[in-house]
């Protein structure tokens, strides 16, 4: 993300070059990684948070809680990715 | 130690003991940070989706001011004077958070107290240094 930053801010051939790894099929799965990791980092830092506020701390909420994690990250990088590809 | 006979008073015998350099400010700023990032990351999501196939143009503007704007929908019009914003914040932000997360990681699992102590200044420095040229990098392209 940095580096497409500085891409945009040094102007149209750095965004062009930018814009090439991104669309190539290697950066898509780079980015589809990322976007995966994010969103489960994301879900399960969220689950962090409820557990600082004592809240979910019996085992089966702890696995329920987790369960939804993963699903919710898989879920989230899904629609992100049908919108990109079907929607945009 | 012979704790009748020691003028040594309890603080200063435990005084540069244990892994907490300090209180509760690390794992306090580590939520917050966390907090902070929820509707930042939901933002920056939404910004990516709209950057998706930008032309350059499309991208300064979205990134920059509605006066650029060509193609864009309005939903990126509407956002547009935040976004530079959001970036910045995001950057600055995720970047903290990422300093503090992966100093709790190597502070875990280093045993090594020299080798951990150079891979926290150094991941710390190349963070701040990447955050720099970001905030650069929007700030050139939004003013």
């Amino acid at each position: 993300m940095a580096g497409f930053l500085i891409a945009l801010a040094s102007g149209p051939e750095a965004f062009a070059i930018a814009q090439l790894c991104v669309s190539h099929p290697l950066g898509q799965i780079a980015l589809f990684g990322y976007s995966l990791a994010l969103f489960y980092h994301a879900c399960n830092g969220i689950r962090h948070l409820f557990w600082d506020a004592v809240i979910g701390l019996s085992i089966p909420a702890v696995y329920k809680s987790g369960q939804v994690a993963i699903v919710m990250a898989l879920c989230l990088t899904a629609a992100l990715w049908s919108v990109i590809y079907f929607v945009v | 130690m012979n704790k009748s006979r020691s003028m040594q008073t309890p603080l200063a015998a435990v005084r540069g003991l244990g892994s907490a350099k300090s209180g509760l400010h690390h794992w306090w700023n580590q939520r917050m940070t966390a907090v902070a990032m929820v509707p930042l990351v939901i933002w920056m999501v939404s910004l990516c989706i709209l950057m998706t196939g930008a032309s350059y143009q499309d991208a300064l503007a979205i990134a920059s001011h509605p006066a650029n704007a060509t193609v864009l929908d309005a939903l990126a019009i509407a956002s547009h004077p935040a976004n530079a914003t959001v970036l910045i914040l995001f950057v600055a932000v995720g970047f903290w958070h990422a300093i503090l997360g992966l100093q709790v990681i190597l502070e875990d699992y280093v045993a090594a107290e020299g080798l951990r102590l150079v891979l926290i200044v150094v991941i710390r420095m190349f963070a701040i240094a990447l955050a720099a040229l970001s905030i650069l990098s929007i700030l050139r392209v939004a003013l």
